[in-house]
């Protein structure tokens, strides 16, 4: 975590030369560039389209995850659709892990796109063209936080058929990002402090770093478990609770991150119940 | 991010259930005990403000969600109605020197003369040790303590996440409500809430 620290405060003391000013804010390059992209060459009547906000972010900076952590806030897009279309929830990709001293986010630094599926109606017709358009607010931080605001439009002819767009590769690969969901059995027990997960046949993790992001804030708090065992071939995570501890926990939904020997990350998406416990 | 105590492996395996044994601020807990000094160069103990509500105000004047909340004086006058009813306001800049806004305390009181701020003090808080003890994370994020001495919220200012002035009026101040329900002899009933804001600048 050190490694990542430091050269991204050498980063940030760069920025914040530039846009520490609130004054030169408006006039500074912008931290971030984002557009809307599409999968497919063509809208199809009647079928799901894929579409993505693909952020290009400066060295240094990120954006956030659906649980931006400790701060920052996860994108909102507010679309503008035509009769009949309608959009999905973000599929958000696995974040990486910012840890800022004690302050820990999830997000996204570089260039990360983040898929949405539009519904396109069986009604829509052939030969018209149509506008898919959002207003997407969301903040970019490196050493200092810039909240702002992009508006983003992708002009696509509705078809009876469609090809793949240059942009298909990118959002299948984020799509391929997206944790899947995990399919053994998860449990979870709660104290007034902790939740102790337990995930059945993934004990063979409890070296390999693993570590739980809350899809919801408060639930717990975003920094690595505070320990890690395998129990009888599970793997068994004791969490801190987050601010929202004293309210009661019947169902904990995350992600669970390891690292792989290949130094790559492996992710499941984790829906376990949760009980009280003494 | 919680401070572990290290006890806290052992008593996750011989005692799970016990919880740590430094525990992160909790509503309905004391909070946290502190002596911190201030930009006139006093130094205030939590405890000598028994008796009397206290607000803890994280802030980073650079932070544009800090902005927000200065620029439509919003927090001024949340400061100004709490002094008046004798609610004893302490802001806390916990920014460590060369990051975004640290201040040196002539700084401090220049921002609370230009901003006509009214808090009943600035705390300087460079090596974020308040800070670390309220786990205090985003500017601005918000404490209020009863005259107990027990924490009843903690959390946002308000519910717009935002760093737009037009998303003042309209919000419903969670801050404003908990001290109004106190004031009045009834339980906070907003009294955690997800802080937003730009993070605490600490020391590394």
């Amino acid at each position: 975590m050190d490694a990542l620290r430091r050269p991204l405060a050498a980063l940030m003391f760069a920025a914040g030369t530039l846009l520490a000013a609130p004054a030169a804010r408006a006039d500074a390059p912008a931290p971030a560039r984002v557009d809307l992209v599409a999968a497919e060459t063509a809208l199809v009547p009647g079928q799901t389209a894929w579409v993505a906000l693909r952020q290009d972010l400066r060295p240094g900076w990120h954006t956030y995850w659906r649980n931006p952590g400790d701060a920052g806030e996860a994108a909102l897009i507010d679309w503008r659709l035509p009769a009949g279309f309608a959009a999905g929830e973000v599929r958000w990709p696995l974040p990486e892990r910012f840890v800022d001293g004690p302050v820990v986010s999830y997000g996204y630094g570089g260039r990360v796109l983040l898929p949405v599926a539009v519904t396109v109606p069986a009604g829509a017709r052939a030969g018209d063209r149509v506008t898919l358009a959002a207003t997407v607010e969301y903040v970019a931080c490196a050493e200092i936080c810039i909240p702002l605001t992009a508006e983003v439009a992708l002009d696509l002819p509705v078809a009876a058929a469609a090809d793949a767009g240059p942009a298909a590769p990118a959002i299948a690969a984020a799509r391929a990002r997206e944790p899947k969901p995990f399919p053994g059995t998860a449990s979870a027990q709660v104290t007034d402090d902790w939740v102790r997960l337990r995930l059945a046949g993934l004990g063979h993790l409890a070296g390999r770093k693993p570590w739980f992001l809350g899809h919801a804030w408060g639930q717990l708090d975003p920094g690595p478990a505070a320990a890690a065992r395998a129990d009888g071939g599970d793997l068994v995570l004791t969490l801190a609770r987050g601010d929202l501890k004293g309210q009661p926990l019947a169902r904990l939904d995350g992600v669970l991150v390891w690292e792989e020997t290949d130094g790559t990350e492996g992710a499941w998406a984790v829906s376990a119940p949760a009980a009280p416990t003494n | 991010m919680k401070r572990l105590p290290a006890a806290l492996l052992l008593a996750a395996t011989v005692s799970w259930a016990a919880g740590p044994a430094q525990a992160a601020p909790q509503v309905g807990a004391p909070a946290p005990a502190f002596t911190a000094v201030d930009s006139m160069g006093k130094t205030h103990d939590l405890s000598a403000y028994k008796g009397k509500t206290v607000v803890l105000e994280w802030t980073n004047h650079e932070c544009p969600y800090t902005v927000k909340h200065y620029e439509s004086g919003n927090m001024q006058g949340l400061q100004a109605k709490a002094r008046d009813a004798g609610v004893v306001w302490l802001s806390v800049i916990s920014s460590a020197p060369g990051r975004q806004g640290h201040v040196t305390a002539a700084e401090a009181n220049d921002l609370t003369t230009a901003r006509q701020a009214a808090p009943a003090a600035v705390l300087l808080d460079p090596e974020g040790k308040v800070g670390h003890l309220y786990d205090a994370r985003t500017t601005p994020h918000m404490f209020v303590i009863d005259p107990a001495g027990k924490l009843t919220y903690m959390g946002a200012i308000d519910d717009r996440p935002t760093a737009r002035l037009a998303d003042v009026p309209g919000a419903r101040n969670h801050v404003a409500m908990a001290l109004a329900e106190m004031a009045g002899g009834k339980p906070v009933s907003v009294p955690v809430t997800r802080p937003y804001g730009c993070s605490v600048k600490y020391a590394w």
